[in-house]
C-alpha cells in the first residue's frame, strides 16, 4: 500500500531533491565553521549563509539582507521578539488563532507578573478583524498575527490588520507569525507596515528541520536574546550592536541553511501554482467529505483565504481513533488532536477534543486526496 | 596579486566582508578573502585584500555598504597602518 503523507503542516514531506542534494553537498565538501575562521572553507560556509540571507531578504522585501536573523525555528524566532522587545509592564495583543509558539511564552510571562495580555477574538471560521486596534491600551508594545492557521487553514489580512493596528499607534510594533505561509503566500514586510515576520524552513519552504528565522523591519531598542560568539569584535566581552551578529550568536546552522536556499529557490518562482494547487486538493476533501454523517469541516468556508490545511471531527468517532485507522489500514498520514494550539482550537470550538487535520503539499497529488476521502467515508460508517 | 602594494578593507562583520566581496567582485576588481591580520584587528573574521591601486574603486563599489569601513596598508617593514583616503 502506497505512503499517503498528508502532515505538510507538520513538517512537509519529502523534500525536494535540489535540497537533500545541496544539504549532503554543503555536509560533504564544505561544512566548515562559517565566520570563525580565515580559511578557503571557513569563508565558502560565509559565503553560503550570506547567499541565504540575501535570498531569504528578497524573498520578504527586507531593507538589507542584515535585517535577516536565522534561528533553529519560528518558534526561536518569536521568542527573541519577546526577549529583545517587552519590558516590565508592556502590554501584549495576540489574536485567539495563535499557536503556542506564541501563547506559552506569553502566558509565561503574564504568569510572573511581566506583562499584561489581551485576546482579540476571532469569529468561528478563525477570522480576525480589524478591531484588533480596540485593544491597544497607552502601554501595549506589540501585537502578534499568525498569518495562516495550523488548524484550519485560515489566512488573515495581515496588511489590513497591521495597517489598523499602525494608524491607531504607529509605536506598537507587528509581529507576523508566517509558519504555515511563508513559500505559499508572498509577504512584503515593508508594504504590510509590519515589524517583525518570523518564518521556519522545514514547512511551505521545503527545507530541513532545525533552521527559521527572523526578518525585521524596525530594529531599534531591541535587546539581545541569545549572546555569545559571533566571530565579530572577539576582543569584546560584551554583544556586538550590529546585525545580523547582534542576535546571531553560536555556531549557525550551516547544513540547513543551505537546504533552506535551495527550498527557497525551489519555490520562489511557482508559490501561485503550489498555493493554487493545494486549494484545489482542498475543494477535493470539502466536496467529497461534505456529505459524510456527523462529519464536520473547519476551514475558512472560502478558497480566497485559504492554504492547504484543514481539520475534520466526527461527532461519535474521536479523532486520534481516526488517525490511528487511517495510518494502520490505509497508510494515511495525518495528525489528531490539538496541534499545540489550544487556544485556536477553542476558537473554533473543537477544545479539548482537537481535530483530524489533513495538510497538503507541494508532492501532495488527487490520487493521495481520493485514497484519504474514501478511507474515511469506509471509517465513518 | 605579486609585487603590489596590497590594500587591507576591515568591516564590523563576516555578513559585512561577504556583501562586499560581492559588490567588488561585481565591479572587476581583483581581491582576496583573507583571515584578518591580527595586526588590524583581535576578531575572528575575514578582511578584504586588494592591490592599492584599485583603492578609489573599492570606495566607490562599497559605497552602498551601511557599515564602518577601515583601510589598512603595509608598509616595507610589514606594519599596518590605516589609511585614510581622500
Amino acid at each position: 500500500m502506497a505512503m499517503v503523507y498528508l502532515d505538510n503542516a507538520a513538517t512537509s514531506f519529502p523534500k525536494p531533491d535540489t535540497v537533500i542534494k545541496a544539504v549532503t553537498n554543503c555536509l560533504t565538501n564544505y561544512c566548515a565553521n562559517p565566520g570563525r575562521s580565515g580559511h578557503s572553507l571557513s569563508i565558502e560556509a560565509a559565503r553560503k549563509v550570506f547567499e541565504t540571507r540575501e535570498t531569504v531578504a528578497e524573498l520578504f522585501h527586507a531593507k538589507d539582507s542584515r535585517y535577516v536573523i536565522f534561528t533553529a525555528n519560528a518558534t526561536m524566532a518569536i521568542n527573541l521578539v519577546f526577549h529583545a522587545l517587552l519590558q516590565k509592564g508592556d502590554h501584549v495583543v495576540v489574536s485567539s488563532m495563535e499557536h503556542n509558539a506564541v501563547m506559552r511564552p506569553l502566558r509565561h510571562w503574564e504568569s510572573q507578573g511581566i506583562i499584561t495580555l489581551s485576546l482579540a477574538n476571532a469569529d468561528g471560521n478563525g477570522f480576525v478583524d480589524d478591531d484588533i486596534g480596540a485593544f491597544i491600551q497607552p502601554a501595549t508594545r506589540l501585537c502578534v498575527i499568525n498569518h495562516a492557521s495550523n488548524v484550519n487553514g485560515v489566512v488573515q489580512d495581515i496588511a489590513s490588520i497591521a495597517g489598523r493596528i499602525k494608524e491607531i499607534n504607529p509605536d506598537v510594533a507587528v509581529l507576523i507569525d508566517a509558519s504555515q505561509s511563508t513559500g505559499l503566500i508572498p509577504i512584503d514586510i515593508q508594504a504590510i507596515k509590519c515589524d517583525f515576520v518570523a518564518f521556519t524552513g522545514h514547512k511551505a519552504l521545503y527545507g530541513p528541520q532545525g533552521i527559521g528565522g527572523l526578518v525585521i523591519n524596525t530594529a531599534k531598542h531591541l535587546q539581545p536574546f541569545i549572546m555569545g560568539g559571533t566571530g565579530s569584535k572577539s576582543e569584546s566581552q560584551f554583544q556586538p550592536q550590529f546585525l545580523p551578529d547582534k542576535f546571531e550568536s553560536g555556531t549557525l546552522n550551516l547544513p540547513g541553511i543551505a537546504g533552506l536556499k535551495a527550498g527557497i529557490d525551489y519555490v520562489k518562482s511557482r508559490m501561485d501554482e503550489i498555493h493554487h494547487n493545494e486549494l484545489l486538493h482542498i475543494k477535493t476533501i470539502v466536496e467529497g467529505l461534505s456529505s459524510i454523517k456527523d462529519l464536520k469541516l473547519f476551514w475558512s468556508r472560502s478558497l480566497h483565504n485559504q492554504i492547504g490545511v484543514i481539520s475534520v471531527a466526527h461527532n461519535h468517532i474521536p479523532c486520534s481513533e481516526i488517525g490511528q485507522r487511517l495510518n494502520d489500514e490505509f497508510s494515511v498520514f495525518v495528525r489528531t488532536g490539538l496541534h499545540c494550539a489550544p487556544l485556536a482550537h477553542e476558537t473554533l470550538g473543537t477544545y479539548p477534543n482537537g481535530t483530524l487535520r489533513v495538510s497538503v503539499g507541494l508532492f501532495t497529488n488527487k490520487s493521495d486526496v481520493d485514497v484519504f476521502c474514501k478511507a474515511i467515508e469506509i471509517i465513518s460508517k | 596579486m605579486k609585487n603590489m602594494d596590497y590594500c587591507y578593507l576591515l568591516l564590523p562583520s563576516v555578513h559585512d566582508a561577504m556583501k562586499a566581496e560581492k559588490l567588488l567582485l561585481q565591479s572587476g576588481c581583483a581581491i582576496q578573502v583573507i583571515a584578518t591580520p591580527r595586526e588590524i584587528s583581535h576578531n575572528c573574521g575575514v578582511v578584504i585584500k586588494f592591490s592599492c591601486a584599485e583603492i578609489n574603486t573599492v570606495l566607490l563599489s562599497c559605497k552602498e555598504l551601511s557599515a564602518e569601513q577601515k583601510i589598512f596598508k603595509k608598509n616595507s617593514n610589514n606594519v599596518y597602518y590605516e589609511i585614510i583616503p581622500e
